[in-house]
Parts: structure tokens; C-alpha cells; sequence
């Protein structure tokens, strides 16, 4: 396997979630469980292929790393949005997984090379657990612009927003587990588990981005459209600070 | 006056303004000047970087005073909402819940309190350079002997600039654990121990730590041995903070178990 498999490989994903989106936007559902599984197959076949290639897990490079995010997107989509063409879906993962995928264009198409400190468990994983903080940030943003369209269904709105609510914090504790191991990485090689650097700045700003939407005071956010909003602002403000080269 | 600060609005604000301050950070290290200012910051403790390197940039002094400001406003939120909100929601209805989200922030402040202990407490010496024989002395009649360096891998390749050179630092490249030096640890010229140091396995002796940031080439050396750069810290704080911070992450993971509720 090559660098120039893993585009291919690419490709096939971007238009895999592609057919799901026009066939979500022409509202015809019937192969979408089926396009849906094959999606999630080829961004898990370029998670792996990111490793065959570069002999580590996805790190830093935005084409694997982005692609890392739509496959974490894609599993839990499978498992929460099982009934496409039913009421209570969330079929905007779909659009959110086009733009992301999309993204990567933008990118240098290109793993990251061999370094020997990859070798380390806890160098990967922090890398792998910032990653899918991400994938879960992104989930709880596509929850939360859900509710915003489903206005009328107000149970559904609310088990969107409560989910939401779950998957912000539980990328809040897989971000911190990521600086956990970060932090000691850091200290076996500066002596100090964090150094002011623009990483950890940008690293602080991620996480008291996550701590904002359970902080919300009643006044600013009085009502649960505003507390939608808000929480979304800040989802928004974290993905575009991982997407921020640094 | 009680009631605002311990107010989830005053918080809120708090919590806002230190993501911008951090932010502008971020964006100071953009300029290399400011970038090395900040990166200066890191290489000492915090306490001799203010008595003595501070004002050297004073806008990068300005922001630390500013960061400071907001982090003490927001340590007093923090002690306020605990004891006026938090402690008393726990002593009206005791449940798991507000149990943990009482210990979620009171850990919190102990890992800030961490924080500002390592700041302030201690000693951190970054960027010595030892060629083998030489020797570097701090304090408390402490001294580090750089006795011996194995290096296997090729020295050209630390001829060269840093980014580049990490290029060649692949697996096949660079031998993390056959490239080591010996150091060897004294106080009042009588020596304690002798430890092999590699990269990412620091010298330890309690809480004093030499780690090696790279290996390099002596300017003038006619030999090819390489010396080390080291990082020579002693912080009583660093195993606390761990075990706290890895206390906040299951307490915050256990919290979330118990409210995650069937949807």
C-alpha cells in the first residue's frame, strides 16, 4: 500500500458520502443504511491503510487526521441514526462529513512521515485521543444544529440536545485524557508535564471551549434555542482551532 | 457582593476572557520575537523569568499580568461557587451527582494550585550544553557531569538546522535507546549517582530531573562525539499534579456515566 492507494481510497469515501447526501436531499432513503455502511468500511479502510503506510496511527497530518474524524463520525452515526427515513434521524451528519472530507482538499494529501518518537504508546495516544475528542465534538455539533431545524418535535429536541450535552463532555474527558498523555510526554522530554508554547495556549482555549456550554449563564442563555446556539459557537470555535495550522 | 461572585454569570465572563487572553497568546507567538519571548518563558521558572527576563518584552510581560489577573478572579469564582452553590446543593440533597460535581471543581483548584506551586517553587535550567567531561554546577552545590556519550547513528546529521534535522529522525535513523550519555550527579564534589540518559529516559534523582532535549555537535570539537542538551528541573510538584489530574479525568468520566440517562 502507497500514499497514492490511501487517495483513491480518499475518493471513494468522498463519494460515497456524496451519494448519501443527494440521496438524503431527493429524499430517497432506500440504499442509504446500505451506502452508509460502505462509507464507514472505506474511512476505516483509510484509518488503518494511514497506518500500513506511515508504520503509525494518524498524528498530526490534516489528511489523515481529518479523514480519522469522519470515520469516528460515521461509526456513531451508524449507531444513532439508524431509521434515515424516519422523523427522528439525524441526517445531517451526512453534509457535516461531505464538508469535513471535502476539507482535506485543502490539505497537503500526505501522511505524516516516520518519526522515531512515535514508537511511544503514550505519543500516539495523544494524538489518537485529541483526534477523536474531535469526532466527538463534531457529533454533538451535528446534534445540536439537528435540534435547531427540528423545531415542531420538541421530545426529539430535547433527547438531541441531551445527547449533545453527553458527547461534549465526553470529548471534554477524551481531550484531557489526550493532554494527560501529552503532559507526560512533555515532561520525559522537557522536564515539565507543559511549556508556554502556542500549542498549549491553543490547547487551553480547546478546553475551556468544551467547559463553556455547561457554564452558560441563565440570562444569556434563557432560552433553548439561545443555549443551542451558544453551545454550537463554541463546537465551531474548537473544530476550527484543531483545523487552525499550529 | 457574595452572590456575584459566586454567580454563574461572573464565572461565565471569566471563563470567556481567559479563552481570548489565551488566544491573543497564541497569537503573539506568530511574531518570532514574541515567539522566543514566550518560549523564554518556558525555559525557567516563571518566578526568575519575572525578576529577571520580563521586562526585556514587555508586551509578553503585559499579557502574563493580564493572564494572571483573570486566572486569580477566576480562582476566587471558583472558591465562591464551590462553597456558596456547589457545597451547599451536597449538604440540602446528597447525591452522587452533586457530590461529584463539588469534587469535579475543588480538584480543579488543586490542580491550579499545582500549577502556580511549579511556577513559583523549585528550579529550571534549560538549554545546557555539555560536551563529555564538562560539567555544570547549580544549586544547592548540585552539580551534572556529562561522563560519557554512545552515539550510533550518523553526526552529520546533527550538523544540521533543527526542523531539518528531524527530518532524519525516523525509526531506521535515529536509535533512541542506543544513542545515550552517561551523567554523573554531584553535590560538594562528592558524587551521588551515575545514571545512563536517553531521550525520553530523564535522570532522576527525588524531584531533580535532567531529561535530554537532543544530542548535539560541540562548535570547534575536533571529535565526533556529540554532546547533550539538557533540561535540569526540580519540581515538587509534577507526580501530585498527574495524580490529581488523572483524579479530575475519572471523576469527570464517572459524573457523566451517572447522568448519561436512557434517551
Amino acid at each position: 500500500m502507497s500514499n497514492q492507494h490511501l487517495i483513491y481510497i480518499y475518493f471513494i469515501t468522498l463519494f460515497l458520502i456524496f451519494i448519501n447526501v443527494i440521496l438524503i436531499l431527493t429524499k430517497k432513503p432506500k440504499f442509504i443504511k446500505y451506502i452508509s455502511f460502505l462509507a464507514a468500511f472505506s474511512a476505516g479502510y483509510a484509518y488503518f491503510g494511514a497506518y500500513i503506510v506511515s508504520s503509525h496511527l494518524p498524528v498530526y497530518d490534516k489528511f489523515a487526521t481529518i479523514q480519522n474524524i469522519v470515520f469516528i463520525v460515521l461509526i456513531l452515526g451508524l449507531i444513532y441514526n439508524k431509521t434515515p427515513h424516519k422523523a427522528k434521524n439525524i441526517n445531517l451528519l451526512w453534509i457535516f462529513a461531505l464538508v469535513l472530507q471535502l476539507l482535506v482538499f485543502t490539505q497537503k494529501m500526505e501522511v505524516t512521515g516516520d518519526y522515531y518518537m512515535y514508537d511511544k504508546f503514550y505519543v500516539i495516544l495523544f494524538f489518537q485521543l485529541r483526534i477523536t475528542s474531535i469526532g466527538l465534538f463534531v457529533f454533538a455539533m451535528i446534534n445540536l444544529a439537528t435540534s435547531l431545524l427540528n423545531k415542531k418535535n420538541s421530545q426529539f429536541q430535547d433527547t438531541l440536545l441531551h445527547r449533545a450535552r453527553n458527547f461534549t463532555i465526553l470529548g471534554s474527558i477524551v481531550f484531557l485524557s489526550g493532554e494527560f498523555s501529552g503532559s507526560y510526554w512533555c515532561y520525559l522530554w522537557w522536564g515539565d508535564p507543559w511549556h508556554w508554547s502556542k500549542g498549549f495556549f491553543i490547547a487551553s482555549v480547546m478546553f475551556l471551549l468544551s467547559m463553556l456550554s455547561s457554564h452558560l449563564p441563565f440570562n444569556l442563555a434563557n432560552t433553548k434555542r439561545k443555549k443551542t446556539i451558544y453551545s454550537l459557537i463554541a463546537l465551531c470555535l474548537i473544530l476550527s482551532s484543531y483545523l487552525l495550522p499550529h | 457582593m457574595i452572590k456575584t461572585l459566586s454567580s454563574m454569570r461572573f464565572a461565565f465572563w471569566l471563563l470567556l476572557s481567559i479563552i481570548i487572553w489565551f488566544f491573543i497568546g497564541a497569537m503573539l507567538t506568530i511574531n518570532d520575537s514574541f515567539y522566543y519571548a514566550i518560549k523564554k518563558m518556558g525555559n525557567e521558572l516563571i518566578l526568575d523569568w519575572l525578576l529577571k527576563n520580563s521586562v526585556e518584552t514587555p508586551i509578553v510581560l503585559g499579557w502574563f499580568i493580564g493572564l494572571c489577573i483573570i486566572g486569580f478572579l477566576l480562582a476566587i469564582s471558583f472558591l465562591f461557587c464551590t462553597w456558596n452553590n456547589l457545597l451547599k446543593v451536597v449538604r440540602k440533597q446528597t447525591s452522587l451527582k452533586s457530590i461529584l460535581l463539588f469534587t469535579i471543581h475543588v480538584l480543579f483548584v488543586i490542580i491550579m494550585t499545582l500549577h502556580l506551586g511549579s511556577m513559583l517553587l523549585g528550579y529550571k535550567h534549560s538549554d545546557v550544553e555539555l560536551a563529555v567531561g564538562q560539567e555544570f554546577k547549580f544549586e544547592k552545590g548540585f552539580s551534572l557531569v556529562l561522563n560519557d556519550v554512545n552515539y550510533i547513528d550518523d553526526i552529520n546529521v546533527l550538523k544540521m538546522k533543527y526542523k531539518e534535522m528531524r527530518k532524519y529522525h525516523t525509526r531506521d535513523g535515529f536509535h533512541y535507546k542506543d544513542n545515550y550519555a552517561i551523567l554523573i550527579l554531584k553535590q560538594n564534589d562528592n558524587v551521588i549517582r551515575s545514571e545512563k540518559v536517553s531521550m525520553l529516559s530523564p535522570f532522576k534523582h527525588g524531584s531533580l530531573r535532567a531529561t535530554i532535549s537532543y544530542f548535539y555537535l560541540p562548535k570547534g570539537s575536533k571529535s565526533d562525539t556529540p554532546g547533550v542538551k539538557l533540561v535540569i528541573a526540580k519540581n515538587y510538584f509534577n507526580e501530585l499534579f498527574f495524580i490529581f489530574y488523572a483524579l479530575e479525568i475519572l471523576n469527570i468520566l464517572l459524573f457523566l456515566i451517572i447522568t448519561w440517562k436512557k434517551e
